[in-house]
């Protein structure tokens, strides 16, 4: 698989008083679903969104809220592209990988932002400000080459507007 | 029922089966891995691929449900072919050392490739790489993730059986690994059945693990005595040294399929105790006179039962026993000596139970003692042992038991110095047996032939599997030959013939013979 | 270009909000329909419609509604694929980003048609905005009364809950996505039992893509007729076409079905960038076989890609020009799908890896021309094997391109000049090895 952060070597920080906060919401997102366990990709998306990553005590705060076994939750956080398991940059970049991108020159743009970066797919520059991930298709086709940056999609990039967008983060 | 063909033969079976299912039923061939009559169908190995006519395309046997008028073949070329190239899929991976693997010998990939694959190999890459190479995941098993196919069995036994949840696949893809959950140790009291499940190398029994090549091993159907269940076992043996019993003959237990008693399954607890099989035995004769043999043993105790006054001996009998056996308990000491204290069941002698297989009754056959012995309610032990212990009794004659595991602390003491003779017969040395003045070595359940009664009053065979350690000798043999002497007539040369009197008297057993039990039991007819 | 159906408002700033999208005609036909018809009477005017499902596999939607039990005592279950992720399809994203509540009022018939009380829609993760976007839609139709205990006023009651998922291919597939949407690996299901009879919690489930149910709202307004005479025959209504890659105006096109794959090309779309000239076309989607350049005079629909021996698969349409390295672009395809092959079956999960492997030592010059047939073989052996068509369709690209292009495959490993260009790719950084 191409970014998939393994679990973190480094012992997990206490995210304890984090998701205690987030407990309110939890209860309304297991409210909506017909089944608690439906919930299990939710929870999982507002404690990384909170935490970062997630992490074994994240993964049993979801197991609870979710009427789920932790090995269960382990094996979903494991499958999905999109849960990271050791901290990722402040700005995460999913590089598009495919056809259409390909087509129109995402493999030099991409070795330009591994250039530029000084990082590879899965790498966190040393300053945590940026991590890349090479991605499969972000079906923003008619747009190629695009990127993804945060929550955010790049379109029809070239190296210049890839400078532009990545320098102009904070 | 649904009329089908398979393999040119015709078959009915009810509707809506399994095509596996009937296909096993059949008695055909059919390679698997993922599919276990015990599990949740999966359906993720693809190799029970099978043609069923006016289907385009090969389909999986284990998610195929039967029709009416099916007709399929498991060994067409198309069939055939199919097999083989999902046989092929699953070795791409799988690392190529089956010399240096413990599984040799009892592996599905090296079985099906010899029956359905040899095909010419054509992955000539870098195989992908796993963590787990030979890593403990609990006390008793072992993970090679490398070797694993990723059937999921072993993932399914903890969800689906155990409900302990320990195992899951984790990542995507060819990276998929089946691993347990981090910081979780696979730590169950079934946990020995995902290597039996395991149909690769994946997960190996650490006990077993690079012991012995498995085609050394010899195999006899038996039951495990460790609790009332009666788990239907097969006790596996170094045939190569039936009689060195220091070195260790049994090598580990396996459970034996019986739907109605332990379906696939055995506990650890069960698992892991053969080894008692071969430790602390007693396997010598001792008597106060000196005897060396057995004819002058059994001819010493004999003496001594029958000069003993009958309200002064008592007898602790046991559960551990078989049918057979304790048949001969009863006619010795209940209907001949007519011995009034009898007991054989100890409260102390309860351990857990669960909702799976173990039973808190630790004894193979309480019920079997319930009815032969045929007590009534004072079949406890402990009141022996508290006429003994006051001084009441004479004599006490023990099977198997060792009084300083039961009762109060110190029992055995207070018991010894009471009572001026303590005969035992049984296997295990422990400190009755030492403080006894008659010390008979008895053969235990891997070494005999019977049977025992479990908890829902089926029967169930237990068969000799190696010969007695030392001197010992079956327990219905000892027995038959004091009763011989004492002057009843009660010879046998097999338990067999024991059952058969047995079967003759006890109307629980009525019809009854050792061809009826079988390899899966025969229930009591309730009277 | 024909009319704009489910188009017309891609245009129109904000029409996501129900300010805009009202005023635009949204809820009208919904209103209409709900409590007016009998659900059985929507069910019959979209199967006469002759809609198919728009997500690639292109089944009469009607029939489908018509597979849910009559008298289930369960709750019957809508949901809604939008997780668009099949390589050259960008289709539904504009639907759910700029206008959503035509989604919403699709929903709305549909669930009313099958007897549903709630419907769940399933938005791939990486789609931030478009889900943003959506959820505000759903927010506003409850507020107004659209959604919830009595949508309309009329006592019908549905839910709608939006759902992401979090960056998996294989959940496109719609047991993979019930999996999913019931907080599990996406692993496809063992079919049977169809989602109709057992799918989501067990109950009678309908999916359907997203621009599928955006399209009945126009069935009902307009009628079956007009939506058959829209489309060619067997094949109703319009379609939106992606296209991408080597054309001077990639874009999201609707187009009546059975438009030919020329004129989409080079009407539509502006002609080969640059003008040169065309050498391939992937016409539905990464999953469908690429078509040669002299073999694009087929029809836009479910039976003339058929014929071709392709497929419409999501209508994805991936021009390549006569620069094209055919063992890049097959490098980059099975590097997709071994990357996004769940690993649940064994073929699939050992065959594309396999597969990848193979071509990635071909494109960095270090294959043998043997290697090309282990992969057709390793293809063939892949197809019609698996639990889901998803290694039949990672099969697909293999055997078309290789034998499709076959010279040039043996041409790129007997010159050699896979080392260069592997040498290439390591000093622009782009692969590491």
């Amino acid at each position: 698989m191409g970014y998939k952060g393994k679990a973190c070597d480094k012992p997990a920080p206490d995210f304890s008083s984090k998701l205690k906060a987030l407990d309110a919401q939890a209860e309304l997102i297991v409210a909506k679903y017909d089944q608690k366990s439906a919930a299990t990709l939710t929870l999982l998306h507002l404690a990384q969104d909170a935490c970062g990553y997630v992490t074994p005590e994240i993964e049993q705060w979801v197991a609870r809220w979710a009427d789920v076994t932790p090995v269960h939750v382990h094996g979903v956080v494991t499958f999905y592209s999109m849960y990271h398991q050791a901290p990722v940059g402040r700005h995460h970049i999913r590089f598009c990988t495919t056809t259409s991108c390909v087509l129109n020159g995402s493999e030099d743009l991409l070795g330009h932002v591994k250039k530029k970066l000084g990082i590879q797919n899965g790498g966190v520059t040393p300053d945590g400000k940026y991590s890349l991930e090479e991605s499969e298709c972000l079906c923003a086709c008619d747009q190629a080459p695009v990127m993804q940056v945060g929550d955010d999609y790049h379109s029809q990039l070239t190296a210049k507007k890839i400078d532009r967008i990545l320098d102009g983060l904070k | 029922m649904a009329n089908i063909t398979i393999d040119g033969k015709p078959y009915s079976v009810p509707d809506g089966s399994l095509l596996i299912d009937a296909i096993d039923q059949a008695k055909t061939k059919l390679p698997r891995y993922c599919y276990h009559p015990g599990l949740s169908v999966a359906g993720n190995c693809r190799i029970c691929q099978v043609e069923v006519e006016k289907m385009p395309r090969t389909v999986i046997a284990c998610n195929t449900r039967v029709t009416e008028g099916m007709v399929v073949h498991t060994a067409s070329a198309k069939a055939k072919e199919s097999q083989q190239i999902v046989l092929e899929f699953l070795l791409a991976n799988h690392p190529l050392d089956c010399p240096v693997c413990d599984q040799a010998g009892e592996c599905k990939l090296q079985d099906y490739y010899m029956e359905y694959g040899l095909y010419d190999p054509k992955f000539d890459d870098q195989k992908v790489k796993k963590a787990k190479k030979a890593v403990a995941v609990g006390p008793t098993i072992m993970l090679d993730q490398e070797r694993c196919i990723l059937c999921s069995r072993c993932v399914r036994f903890t969800d689906e059986i155990t409900k302990t949840h320990e195992f899951g696949i984790f990542n995507r893809g060819d990276v998929s690994e089946l691993d347990v959950y981090p910081g979780m140790e696979l730590k169950n009291n079934y946990s020995g059945n995902v290597a039996d499940i395991c149909p690769v190398g994946a997960l190996t029994d650490r006990d077993f693990r690079f012991k012995m090549r498995v085609w050394y091993l010899g195999s006899q159907e038996s039951v495990c005595p460790g609790c009332s269940r009666g788990c239907n076992i097969n006790i596996n043996y170094e045939r190569s040294r039936p009689y060195k019993s220091d070195k260790g003959r049994v090598m580990r237990l396996k459970p034996r399929e019986n739907a109605a008693v332990n379906r696939w399954w055995m506990c650890d607890e069960g698992r892991y105790a053969y080894k008692a099989i071969d430790q602390d035995r007693m396997t010598t004769i001792r008597t106060t006179a000196g005897a060396t043999t057995w004819e002058a043993a059994v001819r010493e105790v004999a003496r001594l039962l029958k000069a003993a006054p009958a309200a002064k001996w008592g007898v602790i009998a046991s559960a551990q026993h078989t049918n057979e056996e304790l048949y001969l308990v009863r006619k010795v000491f209940k209907d001949l000596l007519k011995w009034p204290h009898l007991g054989y069941h100890e409260a102390g002698e309860d351990g857990p139970q669960d909702e799976i297989l173990l039973r808190k009754d630790k004894n193979p056959n309480t019920a079997g003692a319930s009815v032969i012995l045929d007590l009534g309610a004072a079949n406890g032990a402990a009141s022996v042992l508290e006429r003994a212990r006051k001084g009441e009794l004479e004599g006490l004659v023990v099977f198997g038991r060792d009084l300083s595991k039961m009762g109060a602390p110190g029992l055995l003491q207070e018991v010894r110095s009471k009572v001026r003779t303590i005969v035992y017969i049984g296997s295990a040395q422990h400190a009755t047996a030492a403080a006894a003045d008659v010390a008979l070595p008895e053969a235990c359940y891997a070494e005999k032939d019977g049977t025992f009664t479990n908890f829902e009053g089926r029967v169930q065979r237990i068969r000799m599997a190696v010969p007695p350690a030392g001197d010992a000798r079956p327990g219905w043999k000892i027995l038959s030959e004091i009763a011989a002497e004492i002057g009843e007539p009660l010879v046998f040369s097999k338990a067999e013939e024991v059952f058969k009197r047995l079967a003759a008297e006890q109307p629980a057993f009525a019809g009854m013979d050792y061809k009826v039990i079988g390899s899966q039991g025969a229930v009591w007819s309730r009277r | 270009m024909s009319e704009a159906i489910l188009s017309r408002n891609f245009n129109i700033p904000d029409a996501h909000k129900l300010s805009v999208a009202e005023p635009r005609g949204a809820y009208e036909t919904a209103r209409k329909v709900i409590g007016a018809l009998k659900p059985e009477e929507v069910t019959n005017t979209v199967l006469a419609s002759n809609l198919r499902g728009l997500g690639g596999a292109g089944f009469p939607t009607g029939k489908k509604w018509q597979f849910i039990p009559k008298d289930s005592k369960k709750p019957v279950y809508l949901v809604i694929n939008a997780d668009e992720g099949e390589p050259g399809t960008c289709k539904d994203r504009y639907i759910l980003e700029k206008d959503p509540h035509q989604l919403i009022e699709g929903i709305l018939i549909s669930a009313y048609a099958i007897g549903s009380h709630k419907a769940y829609i399933y938005i791939r993760g990486e789609y931030v905005l478009p889900y943003r976007n959506l959820q505000s839609a759903v927010d506003e139709a409850y507020a107004k009364g659209y959604l919830g205990k009595s949508v309309f006023g009329s006592g019908y009651a549905m839910d709608l809950v939006v759902h992401r998922g979090a960056g998996a291919y294989i959940c496109g597939e719609e047991t993979s996505l019930l999996n999913s949407l019931e907080g599990k690996r996406g692993y496809p299901r063992l079919k049977p039992p169809f989602p109709a009879i057992v799918g989501l919690f067990g109950c009678p489930t309908i999916i359907n893509n997203v621009e599928t149910i955006a399209c009945v709202p126009h069935i009902l307004k307009n009628g079956a007729a007009w939506f058959t005479a829209l489309g060619s025959p067997g094949n109703g209504g319009t379609h939106l076409f992606s296209v991408s890659g080597h054309v001077e105006k990639p874009g999201v096109y609707e187009l009546p079905m059975g438009v030919p794959l020329r004129d989409l090309i080079y009407k539509y779309a502006g002609g080969v960038k640059g003008g040169r000239a065309l050498k391939a076309v992937i016409p539905g989607g990464m999953s469908a076989k690429i078509l040669k350049a002299d073999e694009i005079d087929v029809k836009m629909d479910y039976d003339g890609l058929k014929a071709a021996g392709t497929m419409l698969g999501s209508a994805g349409v991936m021009v390549m020009d006569e620069t094209v390295c055919m063992v890049k672009m097959l490098y980059y395809a099975t590097k997709f799908f071994s990357h996004e092959s769940c690993g649940q079956c064994s073929p699939c999960r050992e065959g594309t890896g396999w597969a990848h492997k193979l071509v990635t030592r071909i494109y960095r010059g270090e294959g043998s021309v043997k290697d090309l047939d282990t992969l057709l073989t390793i293809a063939r052996n892949m197809e019609g094997r698996t639990i889901c068509v998803f290694a039949d369709a990672a099969a697909w690209p293999i055997q078309s391109y290789i034998t499709k292009f076959r010279a040039e495959f043996e041409d790129y490993i007997v010159s050699g000049r896979g080392k260069a260009v592997a040498a290439e790719l390591e000093a622009a950084g782009a692969h590491a090895h």
